[in-house]
């Protein structure tokens, strides 16, 4: 290469001379990225357990709950802290669908705009989008193992907890949830593919990158071994679900009874995932009226 | 590929672009193998295959950088806190039932809702729980929740019911079999808003769960085992049992009439929404251990 820059008049050969600069550059710098990186969150990590054995357990409902309860419902007498709950397990069990199928419809419909700013909007976007890259990539006949697969195996929820709520220009209300999914990887080399993403030590990393790639070479050398490997992934972890709606918003309660069927045909839902009716095309309406989910935050 | 030409940042369109060409030389260089360097084509995707490993950091590195760029430092902060854990470590970790607190602060939690409500009962649910327990094997085996509409609330019976179909979307199965030997209160808590009795159940039984177009089985076998499961039951601070008992005796809570129930969890006969937690116990979390 050095010889190809300081031949210097063959502009192919500077060409060529600049691509491989390039290319090496770019190894060293996807190296040095995911090497800070490691380091970073293992670092965060560690402070985190510190702090989680330090600090005390996680701030429980408002003591003014009550008081505020009686407040809403004076102003807004149909008010009803369920349908908060119910709109808590909803949100987490439609993220676990959009991780696993890539389909945002649901979901969009039960944020308010700020939540795809926050860092849970923008995670569950690109692992959406992920899932729809890999949902639509086609399969090679002669080897159906190439496909990735994430299959939706399970999900746990505790009861949700109402925390706060607050009333001014907007309401807001704070729902305390812990959840647990687990999804299914079928790949060549499932298990070291998957250890890489809970790696906690660069030694870690490193053996579960080696292992993913060997085992995947292995797989397209030996027509034998043409299987995908099972892993197993799981998010779990308590969060808080802020949820917010014009001041002026009151309960419809109509709403939670107009779930199951179309209001403009009458026609019955087919999916519970459904955002739309299947026969008019009219949007669907949420049970819990004009709630929307604006912020996720971990319970430390 | 990304569907129906989604709109992507320009880094996310190079690493498809990228992605579909390695995938193109990684397949022909898999079928051209064998056939020599005297085929030209053979040779031509060896050479693309070749040059994809040596360059991939080139088309990788903007979309991470662009990725790392949108999440900010907030993004390795909160990455850090999500717990994500994979291989056996997710598979035996998921399930992990809430330890027992003790008995004399069960029994103080029964007394304070026995206080404020004389016609609770807690063998009642853990009946309920027997019944339960045997209604939502029924909702895995068939992939319909409808079953369970009795005595699941609103929120987390929507949430079952679309859990199931993420299932049956995946073509993820179940069999099983399974009854109730069981049943006892492993929590009970009085806050100023919620009731919550907590009920544990052993099952004895088996259960499978498949991929069906792989037939790879996921968990579980066709050997009989124990396990335990967690159903915990709530309702509305200040409500009281039904005079003729409620949801767990099949009555509805707020006109008494036979337990008749449309998909909402709403009364035939009196239209009032009865599973919301407002008129009487509902099933508003299960937890089963791993498996």
């Amino acid at each position: 290469m050095v010889g190809v820059l300081a031949a210097g008049p063959s502009p192919v050969g500077a060409a060529f001379g600049i691509i491989w600069l390039i290319v090496i550059a770019s190894w060293g710098l996807l190296f040095a990225v995911l090497i800070g990186v490691l380091i970073t969150v293992t670092m965060l990590r560690a402070k985190r357990k510190r702090e989680l054995r330090a600090a005390p357990a996680a701030p429980a409902a408002d003591p003014n709950l009550p008081t505020r309860l009686a407040d809403i419902r004076r102003a807004d007498p149909d008010f009803d802290e369920q349908l908060l709950l119910e709109a808590a397990q909803m949100a987490c069990l439609v993220a676990f669908a959009m991780m696993s199928t890539g389909d945002e419809q649901l979901i969009r419909q039960m944020t308010a705009p700020p939540f795809w700013s926050t860092f849970y909007g923008k995670y569950l976007t690109m692992s959406a989008r992920d899932a729809r890259r890999q949902r639509g990539r086609s399969i090679d006949p002669e080897f159906p193992s190439s496909r990735q697969m994430r299959i939706p195996v399970d999900y746990q929820a505790t009861a949700p907890e109402l925390i706060s709520l607050e009333r001014g220009p907007q309401q807001s209300a704070r729902v305390r949830i812990s959840f647990n999914q687990l999804r299914v990887m079928m790949i060549p080399g499932a298990a070291s593919t998957t250890a890489m993403a809970s790696a906690k030590s660069l030694g870690e990393l490193a053996s579960s990158f080696g292992g993913a790639v060997g085992e995947r070479l292995a797989e397209s050398g030996n027509p034998a071994q043409r299987r995908a490997g099972v892993s197993w992934v799981s998010w779990a972890g308590q969060y808080d679900l802020v949820f917010v709606r014009p001041g002026t918003a009151l309960t419809d309660p109509g709403a939670a009874v107009a779930t199951r069927t179309c209001t403009r045909c009458g026609a019955t839902y087919r999916s519970e995932l459904d955002t739309a009716c299947g026969n008019c095309h009219a949007q669907r309406p949420l049970a819990w009226g004009e709630w929307r989910l604006a912020d996720l935050t971990p319970v430390t | 590929m990304p569907h129906g030409g989604e709109k992507l940042p320009l880094s996310e369109r190079v690493f498809y672009g990228f992605t579909a060409v390695s995938q193109w030389a990684m397949r022909n260089n898999r079928r051209m193998r064998g056939r020599g360097c005297a085929n030209p084509l053979s040779c031509l995707t060896t050479l693309i295959f070749l040059i994809v490993v040596v360059v991939c950091p080139v088309f990788i590195l903007p979309m991470m950088l662009a990725r790392f760029a949108s999440m900010g430092l907030a993004g390795l902060r909160y990455g850090a806190s999500v717990d994500v854990t994979t291989g056996d470590e997710a598979r035996w970790g998921h399930g992990t039932l809430q330890p027992v607190p003790d008995p004399a602060r069960i029994n103080a939690g029964a007394v304070a809702i026995a206080r404020a409500d004389p016609g609770f009962r807690a063998h009642a649910l853990t009946d309920w729980a027997y019944a339960a327990s045997m209604l939502i094997c029924q909702s895995l085996v068939s992939g319909d929740a409808t079953c369970t509409r009795t005595f699941m609330s609103n929120g987390m019976y929507r949430a079952h019911q679309a859990l199931l179909e993420l299932r049956t979307g995946a073509d993820v199965s179940f069999e099983g079999s399974w009854r109730t030997i069981d049943a006892y209160v492993v929590e009970a808590i009085r806050t100023a808003l919620v009731e919550e009795v907590r009920v544990r159940v052993t099952c004895h039984g088996w259960r499978l769960e498949r991929h069906q177009p792989t037939g790879a089985t996921l968990r579980g076998g066709p050997g009989e085992t124990n396990w335990s499961e967690d159903l915990t039951f709530a309702r509305s601070t200040g409500t009281i049992t039904p005079p003729g008992g409620g949801l767990p005796a099949s009555r509805c809570p707020s006109c008494g009439a036979h337990l008749d129930l449309n998909a909402d969890g709403a009364c035939r006969y009196c239209k009032g929404i009865v599973t919301a937690g407002r008129h009487d116990w509902v099933l508003v979390s299960w937890q089963r251990e791993a498996w």
